[in-house]
């Protein structure tokens, strides 16, 4: 749980300082408008189709597909199996790889005291974190691969999802984290964190965690909402992740979706 | 006293009643499902069917992903700084102007080609469907040939076609989109480029368009379409920065 912990507050704080960076352009005249989901149409309830609701929690079936691992499974097997899998630029059109921020070992070890013990991975990979948008719209999705040393493993590594007092904990250390990336002009007001569903076809369904942050700039009055996701599919011995940072509204759920299919898809083709 | 036992009576009348009874039944679960089936709403209409003005648009371009982002920038403009909620996105088909067909994924290998169109789709704040899409086409002849077919009245219900306010030659159309929604759309081309945006109004569900009924849709995305590359505007409202 601790490696997933570390990539969010690696992700929020990241995203905290474009924060500052979009807020410090924006005139109050930005802001007027906020982006609340109005009631569906015929057409927007079309395409919603296939989708779960961001309160789909950990109660829904999950059918993991059933993989076969015929060799043993070794850390360059790992690497190259999230090489083929991870998202790359050519899926995001209008994005660009940005670089990642560093690690923080104090960070890491905050994260350990987090409710279940440490799963060591055999090993994986994680491609670079791909923005796009400018201003408001900007928003930042990656992914990543972590192989375990079997599916029982990988269940017990997501289940922090169905844990409170591991969101509790998350929380803490997140605000902790990012707080401390944020600059004096940027104020963090609140931070929320709760469980999150992806439906991704007929049975499946990715899990994760949602981080709402209340962003400020000092002395101006403008606050904008700060959404970051991050989702785990399980499949076979392997996790696939996505990550997702946007301001004012999170990134859209068929987008999450299809990512995600898109991973799993890719894992079929390249065999463990 | 009847010699009839009372039972026996109603036993002899029995098979004939319930004969008519389910024969009534039957023809009303038929009648329900054929209204449902043939209802504008339920996506198996006979005019959501592929006909000849359809059939003979071309077709986009097909090209490697990093040629959709400039398409994708230049679509997101429309609406900006998350004033409304995107919700779907990705490549379309030039059939999509008929069949409203949902944006295409992208492909599982990075390597694949893709269609030549990047289309974006919101909920206002309103709750109006607003969508916008840039279709790129082999040549100039080709994206003139697909703008008179996917502005036109044919293959479409309720239809109406008139000229728009802006952007220059751009073209309003109304119509019962396959799902059954009211929906303005205006259509413009530039270059090889073809440009659509729509919206379908929140609430304007049903068999037929209103007189008047889309008149705040068509200023609203008429307005908008100044904002796409390439639109040239010469007379702007207020509110909006031209591309």
């Amino acid at each position: 749980m601790s490696r997933r912990l570390e990539r969010l507050t690696q992700t929020g704080g990241a995203a905290v300082l474009a924060a500052s960076i979009a807020l410090s352009g924006c005139g109050r005249a930005d802001l007027k408008r906020s982006a609340t989901a109005p009631a569906r149409s015929a057409r927007a309830a079309r395409g919603e189709r296939g989708t779960a609701g961001p309160d789909a929690g950990p109660g829904a079936k999950q059918l993991a597909p059933r993989v076969a691992v015929p060799l043993p499974l070794t850390a360059a097997r790992a690497a190259s199996f999230a090489s083929a899998v991870t998202l790359s630029r050519a899926d995001l059109p209008g994005s660009a790889p940005s670089p990642r921020s560093k690690r923080n070992p104090s960070e890491e070890r905050e994260a350990a005291k987090c409710g279940a013990r440490e799963t060591k991975a055999i090993g994986g990979g994680r491609s670079p974190d791909f923005q796009r948008g400018k201003g408001l719209d900007r928003e930042s999705i990656s992914s990543g691969v972590d192989v375990l040393s079997d599916a029982s493993a990988v269940k017990g590594d997501l289940a922090y999802t169905a844990s409170r007092a591991g969101l509790t904990c998350y929380a803490k250390v997140l605000t902790k984290s990012i707080r401390g990336e944020a600059d004096t002009s940027v104020r963090i007001l609140g931070l929320h964190v709760a469980t999150l569903g992806v439906g991704i076809g007929p049975g499946q369904q990715a899990r994760g965690i949602r981080i709402t942050a209340r962003v400020g700039i000092a002395g101006s009055g403008i606050t904008v909402r700060l959404f970051v996701d991050a989702l785990s599919l399980p499949y076979g011995p392997a996790e696939l992740d996505l990550y997702t940072t946007s301001f004012v509204q999170p990134v859209a759920e068929r987008t999450a979706s299809e990512l995600l299919t898109l991973l799993s898809e890719r894992a079929r083709l390249h065999p463990l | 006293m009847s010699d009839q036992h009372p039972d026996q009576g109603a036993k002899r009348g029995r098979p004939g009643r319930r004969r008519a009874v389910g024969l009534g039944v039957l023809v009303g679960i038929i009648a329900g499902l054929l209204a449902y089936l043939l209802a504008p709403g339920s996506g198996l209409s006979p005019q959501v069917a592929p006909c000849a003005g359809q059939n003979g648009a071309p077709e986009v371009g097909r090209v490697g992903p990093s040629a959709l982002s400039g398409l994708r920038e230049g679509v997101a403009r429309v609406l900006p700084q998350r004033v409304a909620r995107l919700y779907e996105e990705g490549t379309v088909l030039a059939a999509s102007a008929w069949t409203d067909e949902e944006p295409a994924p992208p492909a599982v290998s990075p390597k694949s080609l893709r269609p030549d169109s990047y289309e974006m789709r919101w909920w206002a704040p309103n709750g109006d469907d607003v969508v916008a899409d840039v279709l790129v086409f082999a040549d100039v002849a080709s994206a003139t040939r697909y703008l008179e077919a996917a502005s036109s009245t044919r293959c479409r219900l309720k239809a109406s076609r008139l000229n728009a306010s802006s952007p220059p030659l751009a073209r309003n159309l109304s119509w019962l989109n396959p799902d059954g929604a009211a929906q303005a759309d205006v259509y413009f081309a530039r270059g090889p480029r073809v440009y659509r945006l729509a919206d379908a109004p929140a609430g304007q569900r049903g068999l037929e368009i209103g007189s008047g009924s889309l008149s705040r849709a068509f200023a609203t995305i008429d307005a908008l379409a100044c904002l796409l590359p390439g639109a040239h505007c010469t007379r702007v409202s207020k509110s909006v920065t031209p591309a």
